[in-house]
């Protein structure tokens, strides 16, 4: 399956979209385990909310936009879909690719 | 002077960790007048396992009637009870004296929790002998709660702590990284008290991704005593479908009547004595990792690594029954016919279909940590500890609740620390210290050639797979530490690819891995030494439980030489400890002479 996303470079603000071959038919997978496996095999410089996790739809930080609608990595499953189209969501201010500044510390 | 400290925070009393153990810490302490900054790598008061709880926690009856004031409360599961059940529970290596102060203190702290629920309108549901049924989020709201309304309580959020500052033997402050700037933060505090959770090494992760071992590595680092880190608590946790892998629904579908089968549909056959004792008691998650885990140990487990659970022997009009109830009475915390934020309709499905669904065992509870006394000091002045994080609550094995023992070991630690903050002078650790783990942190942006970060992370998890199954065995249990012995030699190296500080993965996981290997090491350490098996180390090569040469905890310290080991005898302040063998876990519950007697049967239809 194709994978696009939307990545942005904090130091540069350079902001480009990136293409992964991501084979989601081995196995069921969420929009996590897709982001999951691309760190892990393809690039590991990607950035989506990955620390303190719950990865079962209770914590709620995992949001971003799938296809243009805001949905949660960890629930979303990917089968679904025939391309998938990831980007940060628009409600707070991009800290690094998929990441966003959900936080109420300021520093 | 040049520094590599983005910026420097002084407080009277820093707390690491924002879950129950972290808010409850913090909560006393300013209630005491003591100035207090919590840092948590999750969000203050939401986040680490509280929120991913999934059954309910409780104290004993009398306490409950007589404090607490409950009604409903039974009186008959008194205080000698409890703590009778949990020295047994623990296979009489908690220490005795912590046990105690388990006992004594949570239904004090349960006073402010319980008003902090009612008012974050959380939603609890009664439990026999005296007990709270919720789901995680409404365990936690309680601990935002507290925050709100003890505005004297500093928060920073999104920051991991990495090690702590010292002047001469005293802790006085600590180093850590915000997460989504990157920006390294130095705290210099009269004390500090780590509340950061538990350890969880496997991958077949039901936790939250924090639980990296932070802290007990960093006390450690700092010169604490770290014990039982062999022993962890694994319970069914969910395969299948791949995309629901870690969810615990199969935990919480375990009184819809099933058997267990192996990879060939052939029963697996539990005991009759040890089926009487999973029936309805809390040692369900204990029979499960005998009986999947042997299964899965002789060669006879699926392609996930699992045993099956195959619902066949219910009519549908049973099944259909139960999972109605089941949806019903957790619609109060979940949509129906979900549990967390995901559907149970595929599951539901294979129940309905008779198809067996494989399930796993993830690690829960980590039963080891920082060794503390029950004033939840370390033996490092100005350093506490409370709640997953330390150890001697529950010795092998944990029967009791988390959750309370996040909230009375919290509380006393908030408490000792105040009054300890009141009476100190504040100190400032050298600069030097602090720019060197500063330093440590940054190398890693300069290495080259070394291994990939999140490999790296992929590599500990394999062998910490191997070597602390479920049922382990000798051969895994070295092979796997030489594994992990070998990647500790490459962990300075680690190299990162991503240059940019801002929400860098790859630079967590290399700042983690140093956590994760020494967690990994002692584990793998004591699980060799214990040639026997106890509460969860059971081992397939030595099975009984041998209490004439291993009733005692293998303790770690940091010398230059490494990690030394020794060993300590369990503190006994009321039952004293047992002589002989039993011959395996089970058994050791079994054998009538134990006088075990928990039997509180949950009504779960009410
Ligand atoms: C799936 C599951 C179900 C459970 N169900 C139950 C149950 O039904 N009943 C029960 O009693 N217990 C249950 N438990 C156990 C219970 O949830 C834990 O024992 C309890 O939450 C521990 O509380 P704690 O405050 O010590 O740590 P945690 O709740 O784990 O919190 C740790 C905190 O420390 C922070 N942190 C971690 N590292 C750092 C760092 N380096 N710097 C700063 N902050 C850091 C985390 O972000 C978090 O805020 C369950 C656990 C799991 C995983
Ligand atoms: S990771 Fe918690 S909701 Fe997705």
């Amino acid at each position: 399956m194709l994978v696009k996303i939307a990545r942005f470079d904090p130091d540069t603000s350079r902001a480009w979209e990136q293409e992964y071959e991501v084979d989601t038919t081995k196995q069921s997978m969420t929009v996590m385990d897709v982001l999951d496996y691309i760190a892990k095999n393809l690039d590991p410089t990607l950035a989506y909310y990955r620390h303190s996790i719950c990865n079962h739809g209770i914590c709620g930080r995992c949001v971003l936009q799938v296809n243009g609608k805001t949905k949660l990595a960890c629930t979303e499953r990917a089968d679904g879909y025939e391309s998938l189209s990831l980007a940060p969501v628009t409600s707070f201010p991009v800290v690094r690719d998929l990441v966003t500044y959900n936080s109420a510390t300021k520093l | 002077m040049s520094t590599r400290i983005d910026r420097t925070i002084d407080t009277e009393l820093l707390v690491i960790g924002g879950s129950g153990a972290g808010v409850t810490a913090a909560y006393y302490a300013s209630q005491a007048g003591t100035e207090v900054l919590l840092v948590s790598k999750g969000k203050a008061g939401f986040s680490g396992n509280a929120i991913m709880a999934g059954g309910g926690c409780g104290i004993d009856g009398e306490s409950g009637r007589e404090i607490l004031g409950i009604e409903s409360a039974d009186p008959r599961f008194d205080r000698n009870k409890l703590f009778d059940c949990l020295v047994k529970e623990s296979y009489y290596l908690a220490e005795q004296d912590i046990v105690q102060q388990y006992v004594d203190d949570s239904p004090v702290v349960l006073k402010d929790y319980l008003q902090w629920a009612e008012r974050a309108g959380s939603h609890f549901v009664a439990i026999q002998p005296c007990g709270w049924q919720a789901s995680g989020t409404d365990f936690a709201k309680p601990l935002v709660q507290a925050l709100k309304e003890t505005p004297a309580i500093h928060t920073l959020e999104d920051t991991m702590i990495v090690d702590l500052l010292k002047k001469e033997n005293r802790i006085v402050g600590a180093v850590g990284i915000h997460i989504y700037s990157g920006k390294i933060i130095r705290i210099n505090a009269k004390a500090v008290v780590i509340a950061s959770g538990g350890y969880q090494l496997q991958s077949l992760q039901n936790t939250v991704s924090d639980m990296t071992g932070d802290g007990p590595a960093m006390a450690y680092r700092a010169g604490a005593t770290l014990s039982d880190m062999e022993f962890m608590l694994a319970f069914p946790t969910a395969l299948v479908p791949e995309d629901m892998r870690g969810s615990i629904y199969p935990y919480l579908f375990r009184r819809i009547p099933h058997r267990l089968t192996d990879v060939n549909g052939d029963e697996i056959v539990i005991d009759d004595d040890a089926k009487g004792l999973s029936a309805e008691s809390k040692l369900n998650k204990l029979v499960n990792c005998f009986y999947m885990g042997n299964a899965v140990a002789k060669g006879l487990g699926g392609p996930h690594g699992g045993a099956f659970w195959d619902y066949s022997i219910a009519t549908d009009e049973e099944k259909r029954t139960a999972l109605d109830q089941f949806y019903k009475r957790f619609s109060k915390w979940h949509k129906y016919g979900y549990y967390k934020g995901e559907s149970l309709q595929r599951v539901d499905d294979m129940i309905m279909n008779n198809e067996p669904i494989e399930v796993g065992l993830g690690v829960e509870y980590s039963m080891g940590g920082i060794v503390i006394n029950p004033d939840m000091e370390t033996g490092i002045e100005g350093l506490y500890a409370a709640g997953e994080t330390t150890t001697g609550n529950f010795g092998a094995c944990r029967i009791g609740d988390g959750l309370i023992e996040m909230l009375c070991q919290g509380m006393k630690a908030g408490q000792k620390a105040a009054a300890y903050c009141a009476g100190a002078e504040a100190e400032r650790a050298d600069d030097s210290q602090a720019e060197k783990i500063a330093e440590e942190l940054l190398h890693f942006f300069d290495n080259e050639g070394g291994m990939n970060a999140v490999a790296f992370a992929e590599s500990i998890t394999q062998a910490c797979d191997q070597g602390l199954k479920v049922i382990r065995n000798g051969a895994d249990i070295q092979e796997a530490l030489d594994r992990i012995l070998a990647l500790r030699e490459g962990a300075e190296s680690i190299t990162l690819k991503e240059k940019s500080r801002a929400y860098n993965l790859e630079w967590l996981a290399a700042v983690s891995a140093r956590n994760t290997v020494l967690c990994g090491e002692l584990a793998l350490r004591a699980a060799l030494e214990r040639k026997e098996s106890r509460g969860c180390h059971i081992r397939s090569d030595y099975p009984t439980v041998d209490h004439d040469h291993y009733l005692f905890h293998y303790d770690f310290k940091k010398t230059e030489d490494g990690a030394a080991m020794s060993t300590r005898a369990p503190k006994v302040t009321r039952m004293p400890l047992p002589t002989g063998t039993k011959e395996n876990v089970i058994k050791y519950f079994t054998d009538k002479a134990l006088n075990y007697d928990r039997a509180f049967k949950i009504n779960f239809n009410e």
